[in-house]
């Protein structure tokens, strides 16, 4: 049980999210393996092992093995679970035996999971459902879930009360309303499903090649198990989480594109585990025996664990596979992972084969293996200690295990591989995708949440109106009359009785429960569904290639209309993430690599490598790349050999192509000479095998052909293809070797390994050997992870021209390499082949294994990368600025980096002041804190301050003095917080959320590190990247570029807000008008209770007779013009802050609502003596409704500011629809569908009929909206007066220091390519500013 | 402005249709100004329209001659108050008399009206209290059909029988009788006969009120084993006109007119119309004095009401009504006002006030109009 007791150690779960100590647990904390059964697998000892080795090779997953043998495997299965591994548990002496033993190495209890859960119920199918009803839930569900909002179940209550007591209006109309709503909602609802149900489908019956008993079977998706053997040809779709087994290609390997997965458009490379027979045809798995393990299912999508283990003895008569089986490798220093071993190697036996390379893991036994001369990390596995000794358990299979490079997830797309095979191991919610793919907790708007506040706002009001008119009835009941009722009015029941009174109080909540707006939701939902198009159908936001904007959640689009914060990412979100290789730092000389091409005669090179004078630093002078050029050569030869950069067929034009590069033009140059030989594609890695005759490099013919660089990091395609152009080219890989043309000399190199890149180590490495025999360790990464470990080199120097270049705003790497020996290299590779074995924890042994290998390194120099502004981005950000938006911008970059881009793109200005709060450590936590408070202190809120912070800094401060740094922060005019993890990335905003003043905040990002971000924001926003659509895909909107913000916020945010929030404010209005009259009326009948409006009024005055004109406003109203909007970004602020739905906004809607309802009814009521002879009730109510709706409808046009034909229009349906209502109802015979007006019959004619009705509408509009148009005025022009006295000094901050000014024109850009990356200006300023951002600043220099 | 925006507005200008527009947000659309030059026009046509209007109505409601007899306290030939008597309850009959001089003659259609006051009509459960399907006939072939439960208590009367018609409404009919009559100068009266039908809505006639097939015949003692004349009802349902078959029963249009009730407390309901032919002259009652003989029937004292007689023309605009037409010249002259301000506000001020919005000015509109077309760039 330590084991577990270990699973509880926190550091543990933070440093292995993914690992299954944190996820897949059961309710014991136990972690689960899964383990999938293929093929008729002996592990039940010798004497079951003989029976099933005849076993066919079908599929045979733990869940439902549908062959005959599914009984004999099920009792296997039983003993598997009960004998082989029940007690198989972590031995604490079990660790390994290197010389720093740091990590137990642990077996993780396999059975753990399995004993407990009974095999039928592990697996889910492969059915996708995305859907959320079935035909038969649906109208419970969907019902139950609808009358969980507030209005609705108010509704349901009301209709309920009027049912059930004796209600002055019939039930219909609380019910038919009510009905509509829901029905309508259903219908969407319903439809969406639909969709949904579509989409399920269309996966589910996707057919899929499953191998049973050696031959082919398409069957649905949905019906895919775990377990089950998939073939996959061409271009296909992959189905499910797949393990690799066998693949078309020469090597072993397939080419896949994950575009859907993580946006990435580079192809990726996965291969079949080494030491698998090669799988060429259906009947190979008739013979294939095997148990997969992998954790259980979670989300990483760039981590797999997983083990395959195959039966120790296979002494098969009739199978081929023993001739087959291959080696894994005889070469130890052959890393397994990444190259299948040559053909040639010689046949062994399976065992032998196995033997070799991963020695059987037998009883007691502690290592046969022998090969490396050291002590390799052994596993140990105690035997079964209740079953015999001699049946073989789990330990004693051999194993291969399996790593992300060996699964394909669901998702993804095959590509240029004929076929593969692969086994099963996730299926359906279980997949990497479907388990990426979770609901984000709903999100709120602010409008959203003013309108629920609304909503109790008006419940409290009605309980007050009818408690005072019940409290009035019960008065005149007893005072007007004595307590009798005049003769004509006998009444049976006693008035005096509880009953009565409860009567009374639902009668008159019944009669006014109109004042809550029940068509308010539908109507809200259908303005921002169909509102939300005119998001993604803007022209303006949609790149030239037509990546159109997203619109992921309609709920949030008057948010966008609310931002006062907007959290930025920097790279790829103000940048383009198109790298160009600008500096390197060699030997302590800086270089700049320029597109100009050299003095002729350089051979072919089009880019130079140029030198700056020292004395005079605006002439410099070109520096070629010679096999003399040692220092030179070294470092290029390690930008093109230390990366994942691969040669790729070249894909159709890309989104990505936005500017073309340095490299792009030359390689257009380049196409007239060189004779474009398309290379015939039989492999993909035969490259560099024909040379042209020229000297051209070969990689570079076929660049300038249909072969590219494809790689997921901007940042190394740049390089290598800079060292293309110096005349030092990558030429791809053959087989194991990597092939370098230096000079036009083909130099080969053997990679024995590659440590990818990764987020924590910053770096990456290979480890490469050249054909003298020299054996080298490659590194390049982040500075602060390489410098570190340097040992020699210019140092010191490195370090500063990596300041530089990243005050110059570049991107900067750290080239470091060191000279292994034999041994050293023999040690590696044993301790990496003994890590790979585990399942677990395997993440923490590489983690040491890969600091131990990443040390004592050589520094050989930096690059710097520029990563270009996007256009538009400073205009934005000054519009945004101007419009009252605080823009942080949070990076993983460094400091000095992100400062440079914050000047760059008009973030900071010379006038800023800084204050600069970098570098803390724990200690010194006392220290920030005083800081802090001085700060805090000192600053005025309206100062122009930048903060820069990091992210330790800014993790310490978070933790002893958030107070303070949220104020300070809060203050600043702009915040700069640079190497923050993704996380930290997100506790910013949730602290700038959680303020008192509760501000709405934005994240933009395009990378994976910012969906955290994203998520925490009121409002995520993605930019479409080329880090990928996670970003995109987890936001609520998606732009294309950063720039395209600026109409996103100003214009579609604002129009979003002044519609949505006008249409709530109306609707509660036009509902205020509808109930006075009635309460107006009760002084008219004794506080009887007797409805004004026909019931046909009450049913249709929300849901046609006032809701056209509103739903067109919601949709089309424009405040503003688009232009004006962009111009005068100020206006942004007349909106933020939720200025339209403000008690004092409110108070005025309500006021002009009491207003317009006594007009409507007092000045019928005067006018009612010209209407005789008519004198009755629904002649009356009609002549009051008739006002009302015009008043309402007319109130709307005051306040419409955008009048368009389809505005008219709908004003002029909504109009017609009254008459046309109301008219067939009372005209109208309908008995025969049951419609009885009663009353109200011909009562609509008749009453138009008279003249002084159309007078008396003149009238009560008339009279009713003057105030309002006088108030529009008058509004108008003191609002306009005050914002153009409060622009000013926004528009004076804003302007720009003179040397930012000159910058601008360039776009956006600054001209750094001087060695002066701030001006004197700007330093003088820094530095007389504080002490602090002195020194911190002058550190860096 | 964005360098993007503007440069793909330039490249999108050219083709765009209606729907791209609209899905461009672009369309043509006009926006009024609320500054005082935009809107002093409006309110200057308002006023205008409203003015006359009202001064038409005002007017009209002043020439038309409308005679109101107050009698809920008039005295029987005997000098006692007919309220009095009534209100015993005895089933004696009051009657008592008014003369009036007309001096002017009245023109046209003259209506009698009847007015009752602090009369709630509009009372919710008297407003419910009636049978619809009883009121159009629908009372059972052999057995009689129960009236619906809102009549109570006016359904079933406690000798079982039930109440025809039904429900409060119908128990409380307005029965007071006038007649009147014409003094000539020679000190002889005539009768000014009165026309008791097209006083009710056509409507109502056709499609709410119809008499039962069955028990036509008045006499048929069966129908009366059934059912019974409203409790406070001096006379049965088929007395209400003896004269005109199809003015008695349920058809009997002081029946259907009452049957309507009123919107408001005070009310008055068309009674009779004036028969022209029955005075002999040319389409006028001449000027001359009359008298009215009121049977007094209905007791409204011990709900503190009154009962009112008006006697009056009929105008192109409805009734009289001084109230409407004043109201239209108040507002009409106030908003007409307004607007003369606002157009004196707007010439004389007009820096600072038809501003409008600062916006409008950076367009360069300057107010001047009362809408322009915000064409988007």
């Amino acid at each position: 049980m330590i084991a577990f007791d270990l699973l509880q150690w926190p550091w543990i779960r933070s440093l292995c999210p993914c690992c299954p100590f944190s996820k897949g647990k059961d309710d014991l904390g136990r972690s689960r393996l899964r383990r999938i059964y293929i093929g008729s697998v002996p592990v039940l000892g010798d004497d079951d092992a003989p029976e099933d080795m005849g076993g066919r090779g079908s599929v045979g997953s733990s869940e439902a093995p549908p062959s005959h043998n599914s009984q004999r495997r099920k009792s296997r299965l039983d003993r598997i679970s009960s004998q082989s591994f029940s007690d198989m548990d972590y031995n604490p002496g079990l660790t390994t035996k290197v010389e720093n033993p740091v990590i137990p190495v642990r077996r993780q209890s396999i059975m753990a999971g399995d004993l407990r859960i009974p095999p039928k119920n592990v697996f889910p199918n492969n059915e996708v459902t995305s859907s959320r009803y079935t035909l038969l839930s649906f109208f419970p569900k969907n019902i139950y879930e609808q009358f969980r909002r507030i209005v609705n179940f108010y509704f349901l209550v009301v209709a309920i009360i009027q049912s059930v007591t004796s209600s002055p209006v019939s039930p219909v109309t609380s019910i038919a309303p009510l009905a509509f709503v829901v029905i309508v909602t259903m219908i969407k609802q319903g439809y969406e499903d639909w969709l949904r149900h579509k989409a399920d489908n269309l996966f589910n019956n996707r057919p899929v090649k499953v191998i049973r008993d050696g031959v082919i079977e398409l069957i649905h998706s949905r019906d895919v198990k775990v377990g089950d053997i998939v073939k996959l040809e061409g271009e296909e779709q992959v189905p499910t989480d797949i393990v690799l087994l066998g693949s078309s290609d020469e090597f072993q390997r397939c080419l896949l594109n994950t575009a859907n997965l993580d946006g990435e458009t580079s192809l990726r490379m996965r291969y079949v585990p080494a030491g698998l027979p090669h799988f060429r045809d259906e009947s190979d798995f008739l013979t294939l025996d095997l148990i997969v393990e992998c954790e259980e299912a979670c989300e990483d999508l760039y981590r797999f664990n997983g083990n395959i283990l195959i039966p120790p003895e296979l002494p098969r008569q009739n199978s081929s596979l023993g001739t087959i089986f291959e080696t894994v490798t005889s070469d130890p220093a052959v890393d397994p992972q990444s190259v299948v071993p040559p053909t040639e190697a010689p046949p062994l036996s399976f065992c032998h084969a196995l033997q070799f390379s991963h020695p059987p893991q037998q009883h007691d036994t502690t290592t046969h293996k022998a090969t490396p001369p050291q002590a390799v990390p052994e596993v140990k596995f105690t035997p079964s200690t209740t079953g015999k000794q001699r049946r073989i358990g789990i330990a004693e299979f051999n194993m291969i295990f399996l790593g992300m490079e060996n699964v394909i997830l669901r998702g993804t797309k095959v590509k240029n591989t004929d076929f593969i095979y692969g086994v099963v191991v996730y299926t359906g919610p279980d997949t990497r995708l479907a388990r990426n793919s979770k609901q984000t907790a709903p999100k709120f708007s602010t409008v959203e949440k003013t309108v629920n506040k609304y909503l109790y706002a008006f419940i409290l009001i009605l309980l007050v109106l009818v408690i005072t008119a019940t409290l009035l009835s019960l008065l005149v009941n007893w005072v007007g009359v004595n307590g009798e009722n005049p003769w004509y009015l006998e009444k049976t029941e006693e008035q005096t009785t509880w009953g009565y009174y409860f009567q009374t109080f639902s009668s008159f909540l019944i009669l006014f429960n109109y004042i809550i707006p029940i068509s308010l939701y539908v109507t809200m939902e259908m303005q921002k569904f169909i509102g939300s198009k005119f998001f993604v159908w803007d022209e303006e936001m949609s790149t030239e290639a037509g990546e159109p904007p997203l619109c992921n959640t309609s709920d949030l689009n008057e948010e966008l209309g609310q931002i006062e914060y907007l959290f930025s990412d920097k790279t790829g979100t103000l940048t383009e993430n198109v790298m160009k290789t600008r500096m390197f730092s060699v030997d302590g000389r800086i270089y700049e690599v320029d597109d100009a091409p050299g003095p002729t005669g350089s051979g072919g090179r089009v880019a130079g490598l140029f030198v700056r004078d020292e004395e005079d630093q605006s002439k410099r002078s070109f520096v070629s790349i010679t096999p003399e050029e040692d220092a030179l050569l070294d470092f290029c030869r390690v930008l093109a050999l230390c990366h994942s950069i691969q040669i790729m067929p070249k894909r159709r034009p890309s989104v990505e192509s936005g500017n073309p590069t340095g490299f792009d033009l030359f390689l257009k140059r380049r196409k007239k000479k060189i004779s474009s030989k398309v290379k015939n594609a039989n492999s993909l890695f035969a490259i560099g095998a024909k040379k042209g005759g020229d000297d051209v490099p070969a990689a570079l013919q076929l660049l300038g052909g249909n072969w590219e660089f494809q790689g997921s990091s901007p940042d190394e395609k740049a390089l290598v293809e800079t060292c293309v152009q110096l005349n030092v080219c990558y030429d791809g890989e053959k087989e194991e070797f990597m092939s370098v043309n230096v000079c036009g000399q083909e130099e080969r190199y053997k990679r024995h390994m590659m440590f990818e890149f990764d987020a924590d180590r910053k770096c990456m490495s290979v480890i490469v050997e050249n054909e003298a025999g020299d054996i080298w360790i490659m590194t390049k990464g982040a500075e602060t992870s390489i410098i570190p470990r340097c040992d020699t080199g210019p140092i010191q120097l490195v370090n500063k021209h990596v300041l530089t270049f990243a005050m110059m705003g570049y991107r900067t790497l750290v080239i470091a390499r060191r000279r292994l020996t034999r041994a050293e290299l023999d040690v590696y590779l044993g301790r990496l082949r003994a890590a790979r074995r585990l399942v677990e924890n395997r993440d923490e042994v590489m983690k040491h294994i890969y600091r131990d290998v990443e040390s004592h390194l050589e520094i050989l120099g930096a690059t710097g990368v520029e990563d270009q502004l996007q256009e538009g981005v400073v205009e934005t950000l000054h519009s945004l600025g101007a419009a009252g938006i605080r823009v942080w911008v949070l990076t993983g970059d460094k400091v000095e980096t992100a400062t440079a881009v914050a000047y760059s793109c008009g973030l900071m200005t010379s006038f800023s002041k800084q204050l600069v709060v970098t570098k803390f450590t724990e200690n010194e936590a006392g220290t920030l804190t005083e800081r802090l408070r001085q700060f805090d202190a000192e600053m005025a809120p309206d100062d122009n301050t930048v903060l820069i912070m990091d992210g330790e800094t800014m993790e310490i401060a978070l933790r002893y003095c958030p107070e303070d740094l949220c104020s300070v922060a809060m203050k600043s005019f702009r915040v700069v917080c640079c190497r923050m993890t993704p996380l930290q990335k997100s506790q910013v905003v949730k602290m700038v959320k959680d303020t008192p003043s509760k501000p709405v905040t934005a994240a933009v990002g395009d990378g994976a590190n910012d969906v955290a971000m994203i998520q925490e924001a009121h409002i995520g926003i993605g930019i479409i990247g080329k880090e990928g659509r996670q970003a995109a895909r987890c936001a609520d909107f998606a732009l294309a570029r950063f720039g395209f913000l600026q109409k996103a916020i100003l214009v579609h945010g604002h129009w979003y807000y002044v519609r949505l929030a006008n249409l709530a404010n109306y609707f509660f209005y036009k509902n205020i008008i509808f109930v006075i009259p009635q309460v107006l009326y009760c002084f008219s009948s004794g506080f009887s209770t007797q409805p004004l409006f026909d019931s046909i009024f009450l049913m249709m005055y929300n849901i046609f007779y006032t809701a056209f004109p509103i739903l067109i406003y919601g949709l089309m109203e424009q405040p503003h013009s688009s232009r004006t909007l962009q111009e005068h970004a100020y206006l942004y602020k007349d909106i933020t802050s939720n200025r339209l739905m403000t008690p004092t906004v409110f108070l005025k809607w309500l006021i002009f609502a009491i207003w317009h309802a006594f007009v409507c009814y007092y000045t019928a009521l005067y006018a009612w003596p010209a209407f005789h002879p008519l004198h009755d009730i629904s002649t009356f109510g009609t002549l009051v409704f008739s006002g009302i709706v015009a008043v309402a409808n007319m109130k709307l046009a005051v306040e419409t500011v955008h009048i368009s034909w389809i505005y008219i229009f709908s004003h002029v349906v909504s109009y017609l629809a009254y008459f046309t209502f109301s008219a067939v109802y009372s005209e109208v015979d309908l008995t025969f569908v049951w419609i009885d007006p009663k009353q109200f019959r011909s009562v609509f004619f008749t009453l138009m009929a008279v003249p002084v009705f159309w007078v008396v509408m003149v009238l009560v509009t008339s009279t009713a909206i003057i105030p309002d148009i006088i108030w529009k005025g008058v509004e108008g022009s003191w609002t306009s007066v005050t914002k153009f006295f409060r622009s000013f000094p926004k528009r004076i901050k804003w302007g720009r220091g003179k040397g930012q000014g000159d910058d601008e024109g360039k776009g956006g850009w600054p001209s750094l390519r001087q060695f002066a990356p701030f001006s004197a200006s700007t330093r003088k300023q820094n530095g007389t500013e504080n002490g602090m951002s002195n020194d911190t600043l002058n550190s860096y220099l | 402005m964005s360098s993007i925006s503007s440069a793909t507005n330039q490249k999108l200008k050219k083709k765009k249709t209606g729907w791209e527009r609209l899905k461009q947000q672009e369309l043509a659309a006009w926006q009024p100004i609320f500054s005082p030059r935009g809107i002093s026009p409006l309110f200057l046509v308002f006023g205008v329209l409203l003015i006359p209007l009202g001064v038409l109505i005002f007017t009209m409601s002043k020439n038309i001659q409308e005679l109101k007899f107050d009698y809920t306290d008039c005295l029987n030939s005997n000098g006692d108050k007919c309220s009095d008597i009534v209100q015993k309850m005895t089933g004696e009959s009051c009657s008592c008399i008014i003369n009036f001089q007309l001096e002017e003659p009245m023109k046209g259609k003259i209506r009698l009206y009847y007015a009752l006051s602090n009369f709630y009509q509009n009372h919710r459960e008297y407003v419910a209290s009636r049978d619809d399907d009883q009121l159009l006939g629908k009372i059972g072939t052999s057995t009689p059909i129960s009236p619906s439960s809102d009549c109570d208590p006016f359904g079933i009367a406690p000798n079982g029988k039930i109440y025809f018609p039904c429900g409060a409404i119908a128990n409380s009919m307005f029965n007071d009788t006038y007649t009147m009559f014409r003094h000539l100068n020679d000190g002889s009266k005539t009768e000014v006969r009165m026309i008791r039908t097209g006083i009710a809505w056509e409507s109502d006639k056709k499609h709410k009120f119809k008499n039962p097939d069955l028990f036509l015949d008045i006499n048929n003692t069966k129908f009366w084993d059934k059912f019974v004349q409203p409790r406070d009802w001096g006379k049965s349902l088929w007395d209400l006109d003896k004269v005109d078959a199809n003015n008695n029963g349920l058809q009997n249009e002081d029946l259907i007119v009452w049957m309507r009730v009123s919107a408001l407390p005070n009310f008055r309901k068309l009674h009779r119309f004036i028969d022209m032919a029955s005075l002999g002259s040319n389409g006028e009652m001449p000027k001359g004095s009359y008298s009215f003989e009121i049977q007094y029937n209905y007791e409204v004292a011990s709900f503190e009401g009154t009962k009112t007689l008006i006697l009056t023309e009929q105008a192109f605009f409805g009734g009289r009504n001084v109230i409407l037409g004043i109201i239209l010249m108040s507002v009409g002259s106030f908003v007409l006002l307004l607007g003369l301000i606002l157009l004196l506000l707007s010439f004389k001020r007009r820096t600072t006030w038809s501003r409008g919005s600062k916006i409008s000015r950076d367009y360069g509109t300057q107010g001047t109009t009362t809408v322009r077309r915000s064409k988007i760039a």
